[in-house]
């Protein structure tokens, strides 16, 4: 009796796994024409087809596995009214939508697309306009923003959003996005193992990338393009930062890369290009730069606050007002075979290595920091005179403060 | 003679009104920078603001950002202390006039869930709403005080 039963049991299952996922589409005159009704009619594992046209909807509720895929890129208008979608299952697919006019209010952070809770989802090939948030993922795990295209208009902070922003999310993907115009391009606060690779983020108000309490995450190959102050990676432990591109970050409190209380990162191969600051770096320890290019900025890096046993090999530091600025008269950070364009050195046995080393903080660096607005002396023949007698006796600047092996000819 | 009291008065005057009548001044959101952790301020009802005995200001992109200053500079100086608050973003109240609301479903810019509101009734509201504790400006810093880790995630 009893395995006649399981028998039969397991005869339902095959069954239920044999019905076929449906397809149900969606158009202005089909039956089904909105994506609310189209979800309520959906079972779990169907694809919802939705045609080219304008669709005026928002608050609309995923609750179970779906594939909701648009054809020729249909709109979502949701007419500032609030949220657009909001996905509470796992396993939800949201390909091909252009979804604009997301509600902005001061205390729901309205988003376009929002995930809850949930895993396994994937958001592809999407199109926001005129949004709050972008992309919103909440406590939510083992996820895929791929190739999206995010568009806001913000022009004060009041009314902006990030475009794409983690919170409380681990295992996800960041690839192929294109973020522009928003508050924050990409924001993580509390996420762990995340990847970001290939994205492009540009003319965002504050930060093109933004870390916060976030660990084990590695962003690699993407180019953060004038932003409003660059991008940050603040409270965060083990982030690899990879090839990427930092360029023209300009302004009082603009930085190509901003790091404060970072622990044992690794910044590799990137590119610091035209930025008011580099690197600002801000109690953080225990961190490798390697083969990195600084390229005419204002700083190169400026090191505020107490960092220890941080090491800085094999990079170019080509046209910077300032190579390196300190603000302590102590060091415990390395520098070797590291190229600086400002050097002036000689190599007798031809080894490719200077034979003097180089002192990279410039005595001005410090009056700078203390008084700003002497900058206007930078290029007179005094600040030369008062750089050239530290050079050659070390009173200010810290004494083991030195490149002892300074590169002849820039690192390939 | 008269020369010279006219060069005093006119000295008297810029002083007394180059001296700043200690009054918030409004944060200038997405181009001022956090005096504690240099982020850029956008959010109009976490920000907070420090008017120093000297009338110095500094202006923070989150209240805790404020309380971790206020906890390093030690002083007992004459400073005033102010914060956004929930009604009405952009707008700054004297910490002692308002009611603080730590709930994980508020988060505030450093991860600390704080948030400050006018009237305490609708802080009790929104308590019910999101859960979450309230205090006092009092209890708050006496929170901090006590604990290194308070308001650190």
């Amino acid at each position: 009796m009893f395995l006649r039963s399981l028998y039969t049991g397991i005869l339902f299952l095959f069954m239920g796994l044999m019905v076929k996922a449906q397809s149900i589409e969606v158009c202005s005159d089909c039956a089904v024409n909105s994506l609310a009704k189209g979800i309520a009619m959906a079972k779990a594992g169907d694809t919802l087809l939705v045609q080219k046209g304008v669709y005026k909807e928002y608050n609309l509720l995923v609750d179970k596995p779906l594939t909701i895929l648009g054809k020729d890129l249909p709109v979502i208008d949701g007419e500032d009214k609030g949220e657009v979608i909001r996905v509470v299952a796992d396993s939800v697919e949201i390909d091909g939508l252009l979804i604009r006019n997301v509600g902005t209010s001061y205390t729901s952070d309205h988003a376009a697309i929002r995930i809850v809770r949930s895993k396994d989802f994937r958001i592809r090939n999407v199109v926001l306009e005129k949004l709050f948030f972008g992309i919103f993922i909440e406590k939510s795990t083992h996820g895929e923003i791929l190739n999206n295209r995010i568009s806001g208009d913000a022009e004060n902070e009041y009314s902006s959003g990030n475009g794409i922003h983690l919170w409380y999310s681990d295992h996800i993907r960041v690839t192929d996005n294109k973020v522009e115009g928003v508050r924050d391009g990409i924001y993580l606060e509390f996420s762990h193992h995340v990847n970001i690779f290939n994205n492009i983020s540009t003319d965002n108000l504050r930060y093109g990338l933004h870390f916060m309490f976030s660990n084990n995450d590695s962003y690699r190959n993407n180019v953060f393009r004038n932003n409003g102050a660059g991008v940050a990676v603040m409270f965060s432990k083990e982030i690899e930062m990879i090839d990427n591109r930092f360029e023209k970050n300009w302004g009082t409190a603009s930085f190509g890369l901003l790091l404060k209380e970072i622990n044992d990162a690794v910044i590799k191969g990137n590119t610091f290009e035209q930025n008011t600051v580099g690197i600002n770096i801000e109690g953080s320890n225990r961190i490798v730069y390697e083969g990195n290019d600084f390229i005419r900025n204002g700083w190169a890096l400026k090191v505020l606050g107490a960092c220890y046993t941080n090491t800085f090999t094999k990079n170019n530091f080509l046209s910077n007002s300032f190579d390196l600025s300190y603000n302590s008269r102590m060091n415990d950070n390395s520098f070797h075979k590291n190229y600086w364009s400002d050097y002036t050195g000689y190599d007798l046995d031809e080894d490719g290595i200077g034979d003097v080393p180089y002192r990279p903080v410039k005595l001005f660096s410090y009056i700078v920091n203390n008084t700003p607005e002497t900058i206007i002396l930078l290029r007179s023949l005094f600040v030369d005179i008062i750089d050239f007698s530290e050079k050659v006796s070390p009173v200010f600047t810290p004494d083991n403060l030195l490149d002892n092996a300074p590169l002849i000819r820039r690192r390939k | 003679m008269k020369n010279r009291v006219n060069v005093i008065s006119i000295l008297v005057l810029l002083i007394t009104s180059a001296c700043g009548t200690r009054e918030a001044k409004p944060i200038a959101y997405g181009e001022a920078a956090c005096h504690f952790c240099k982020m850029t301020i956008v959010d109009a009802i976490h920000g907070a603001e420090v008017i120093t005995d000297k009338g110095r200001i500094y202006t923070f992109d989150a209240l805790e950002c404020m309380i971790h200053y206020m906890k390093d500079v030690e002083t007992d100086q004459d400073f005033r202390l102010f914060t956004n608050y929930y009604e009405s973003p952009g707008e700054l109240l004297p910490v002692s006039e308002a009611t603080f609301l730590i709930s994980e479903n508020l988060p505030s810019p450093m991860g600390a869930n704080l948030t400050a509101f006018k009237d305490s009734a609708m802080a009790r509201r929104i308590q019910t709403e999101q859960s979450g504790s309230l205090y006092s400006w009092k209890e708050l810093w006496r929170r901090a005080a006590e604990n290194e880790n308070a308001l650190i995630p």
